[in-house]
């Protein structure tokens, strides 16, 4: 079967995942708003909660993995060695949550160390991202996230609901299943211009009647408690920016997906790779341009049969059979990733070059590896960023190099303006070419 | 029925005109769209669940202070509104709005306010504040993240896993029924348990076909007694395989002591078997003390947590450890940072009773933090001193301490 990866595919090839077979529907289907001339560049952030196996998935040499060989852990991307760049000597300052490896993962922000505050962050790359990749497209980003039974802390995730914050460092929800992606990205009956229309005006009305109770209430509180309720006014607003986004769009028909909706209750393994597809066909027809994607950790674990929940088996340093999942937990998700990388290099993009060649990708944590939140890893792939260097394992000169400076790097690749993030204190010009 | 329920939903505040009426033509559009009475009707209250004056619990403060104007005269910046103090109380107490009687009942009356608060704490109704606060303060969710090796530890059965968490909830009920005082968390004469735990920690029990759970006075030489005996608290201060003393010592320097360990720093890996050959927990966990980084805290978290290593992962008695195939005794003492020797978890208790008042601080504190659904400050320390030291002389009794909350200046003030 792996055969099938390797073949020339044409835009009608089929996306395999589990038993299901999706069908890549026509492009042409999807030429819904102004398509550019040139693709435009992509990013895609990956997070993975705690963190992976130390003495097995680290490389120990910097140099290309053709000559340094791939760890152990690393081994299952192998057909991408050429193609990807493994980042070291990062370290998220101002990340002190042993268990919460996605909390400040693309935010850079002191969480617990800001005076005056309990509990801090601040916006997220993604989403400043596409403040400037994502206003073409139907949605500005898609923030994928998963349900884990077991809450946050426990996946190594920590408190958050996606890897995305807001400007105001509140947490975007996510979506969650593989299902609501699906209903979100293609046609469903309840899609008639009409009909959204009216959702929508309906919709700000309700808005405008919970408004009207606020207000009176705002007059009468203290200061702190105003605050509070700005946040609360802060999210209706967003709620109305997205209805007017929506409203925009609702002439617009939404693809046709040519595959069934995926079953409600599909979870680990194959709800990752459902997502991954999925991620690529919204890239693929330009309903965004930025998507950033908060593994499951819990169910990917239960689903491969380790009856470990994820934070007993981030502890495994004293047990053999722990060190045994961990290690086939770093394989499964570098094999996840690679089944992600073969699919975009068989996708074909507006332009007809290769979907990969125009995206930026990045796969990684706060958490190296138990609790460590020191050294953190950073894979790269793509070749969005024309100027990263591609197939190696570089090990960055100075320790503990501000995570920020990565986001900071890749933004600038993309092409996005900014001087500075989060905790950065330049850019990582060694990774350039 | 939309004003009826509007108003109750907001806790008896009773919403802007414009917004009652809002919610009224809602509900006429969409029975004239053609929507049943009851789709119309859901949604109105959908709406109403998602305002805020149902999500936030509000507290209106004084025009002066809300514009940082100086107060006039008549206004008591200091005073809650009786409406707002009731659900407070209820809140705290009851986890729902106020019933009737309270909305009803002058609390600006000291002696009107002291007999509600105990007709809340004799209402069944306090077990919510028992499961909700003790489900927090214990920290349930860290239990509930251990996986324990069912193939090691086959006795402990999804039963014992439930049973266990229901023991500490059962114990805290008992602690405020009967009024004892807070040192019973470090040790007391009887433990909460039924016929499944019973059999877990050996003890006797009446002969039963239920899984009630019934106060059990306990045997003059037994070691079990208070919370760090109990099965959910072993079991949480370990990894699934072994036992942790470090983190058993750090919980009960957090929760008995008052003394929270500072986080680790972010550089530690995570503690392997370094020696080729089987090593006991202790000897494990005594390597940490060789590093210096580490040694600072761990010195005191380790050793007190040494005093719980008779009790095996899922919280069994063991007077001996598996190492490699020797059966290894244990030894379960060292010497405290302050110099206090001791040996075994009697001993330890010993010790820790005699810290009665950091625990005391400890309930205190967070039971007023929940309560107040915030973080107790600089600033309240006084009341929180006066509170205390009114509860000394009686030993520190738990329902005594949360009637104390409840009736005090600092519960009143917004």
């Amino acid at each position: 079967m792996t055969q099938m990866m390797t073949q020339p595919f044409s835009r009608r090839s089929f996306l395999r995942s589990g038993s299901t077979v999706l069908a890549l529907p026509l492009l042409e289907t999807f030429a819904a708003a102004e398509t550019p001339a040139i693709a435009p560049t992509r990013m895609v952030f990956l997070g993975g909660g705690f963190g992976f196996t130390r003495d097995s998935f680290y490389p120990t040499k910097a140099g290309k993995f053709s000559e340094i060989g791939l760890s152990e852990g690393m081994k299952p991307l192998a057909r991408h060695q050429e193609d990807f760049t493994m980042v070291g000597n990062l370290t998220n300052h101002g990340a002190t949550n042993p268990h919460g490896g996605s909390v400040s993962y693309l935010t850079g922000a002191n969480v617990a160390g800001t005076p005056g505050k309990r509990f801090h962050n601040s916006i997220s790359c993604d989403q400043l991202v596409a403040q400037h990749l994502g206003k073409e497209t139907r949605f500005s980003s898609l923030t994928l996230s998963a349900k884990e039974a077991d809450g946050g802390s426990n996946s190594g995730h920590g408190p958050g609901l996606s890897l995305a914050w807001d400007a105001s460092g509140n947490p975007v929800p996510g979506i969650n299943r593989p299902l609501d992606l699906y209903f979100t990205l293609f046609a469903s009956p309840d899609d008639q211009p009409a009909k959204v229309h009216a959702r929508l005006k309906k919709k700000q009305g309700i808005l405008d009647v919970v408004r009207l109770n606020g207000g009176g209430m705002k007059r009468t509180l203290s200061k702190s408690d105003q605050e509070k309720l700005d946040e609360y006014f802060t999210g209706i607003r967003q709620v109305e920016q997205g209805l007017r986004r929506q409203a925009m769009w609702a002439d617009i028909p939404k693809p046709q997906a040519e595959f069934d909706a995926p079953g409600e209750g599909i979870r680990g393994e194959e709800a990752i790779r459902l997502m991954y597809d999925m991620i690529i066909l919204a890239l693929q027809v330009d309903a965004t341009r930025v998507v950033s994607y908060r593994l499951p950790v819990c169910s990917l674990l239960s689903g491969m049969g380790i009856n470990l929940k994820a934070h007993s088996l981030s502890h495994y340093g004293f047990s053999q059979a722990r060190i045994e999942a961990s290690k086939q937990r770093d394989r499964k998700c570098t094999s996840l990733f690679a089944h992600f990388l073969d699919r975009l290099k068989q996708s074909r993009d507006i332009d007809g070059s290769r979907l990969f060649d125009n995206c930026i990708v990045s796969y990684g944590t706060n958490i190296r590896s138990g609790h460590e939140l020191k050294n953190v890893p950073a894979i790269l792939s793509g070749g969005g960023a024309k100027k990263i260097r591609r197939g190696e394992h570089i090990i960055l000169p100075k320790q503990d190099t501000p995570l920020g400076n990565l986001w900071l790097t890749l933004m600038q690749q993309a092409g996005v303006e900014v001087e500075s993030f989060g905790n950065s204190d330049g850019v990582l010009s060694e990774i350039l070419t | 029925m939309i004003d009826r329920f509007a108003r109750e939903a907001f806790r008896r505040r009773v919403p802007e005109s414009a917004y009652l009426e809002a919610l009224h033509r809602i509900y006429h559009e969409n029975r004239a769209e053609g929507l049943s009475q009851q789709e119309s009707l859901t949604e109105v209250l959908a709406i109403v669940l998602a305002s805020p004056g149902f999500l936030f619990l509000q507290e209106p403060v004084p025009k002066s202070v809300a514009s940082g104007l100086p107060a006039s005269k008549k206004e008591k910046p200091n005073r809650l509104g009786n409406r707002e103090l009731a659900v407070r109380l209820a809140y705290f107490l009851w986890s729902c709005p106020p019933d009737e009687e309270l909305y009803a009942a002058d609390l600006k009356d000291p002696e009107v306010l002291a007999g509600q608060v105990d007709r809340m704490l004799s209402d069944p109704r306090i077990n919510r504040f028992r499961d909700g606060f003790i489900r927090q303060w214990a920290e349930f969710d860290k239990y509930d993240a251990v996986t324990v090796d069912n193939r090691i530890h086959f006795r402990f059965n999804e039963g014992v896993r439930q049973d266990a968490k229901r023991e500490i909830r059962e114990f805290f009920g008992v602690l405020i029924n009967e009024n004892l005082p807070a040192a019973n968390l470090v040790d007391s004469e009887f433990v909460t348990i039924n016929a499944a735990l019973a059999t877990h920690y050996g003890l006797p029990f009446p002969a039963t076909y239920r899984d009630d759970f019934k106060k059990v006075s306990l045997p003059a030489d037994s070691p079990r007694g208070g919370l760090m005996t109990q099965t959910a608290f072993l079991v949480a201060g370990s990894n699934g395989e072994r036992s942790s003393p470090v983190i058993r010592g750090a919980m009960i320097l957090e929760k008995l002591l008052h003394d929270r360990p500072a986080p680790p720093p972010p550089n530690v890996p995570e503690l392997d078997e370094a020696s080729s050959k089987p090593l006991t927990n202790r000897e494990l966990v005594e390597l940490h003390q060789q590093r210096a980084v580490c040694s600072s805290c761990h010195r005191k978290m380790d050793v007190i947590g040494f005093g719980l290593e008779n009790f095996d992962t899922i919280g069994r008695w063991r007077e001996t450890e598996k190492v490699g195939r020797r059966e290894v005794a244990i030894q379960a003492g060292g010497t405290l940072p302050g110099g206090q020797p001791f040996l075994g978890v009697r001993q330890l208790k010993q010790v820790l009773l005699s810290e009665e008042d950091a625990l005391a601080t400890e309930l205190l504190e967070s039971i007023l933090n929940y309560g107040l659904g915030r973080a107790v400050e600089f600033a309240d320390q006084t009341d929180v001193e006066k509170m205390l030291s009114r509860l000394k002389p009686e030993k520190y009794r738990i329902r005594s301490m949360i009637r104390e909350i409840a009736v005090s200046p600092l519960f009143r003030r917004p």
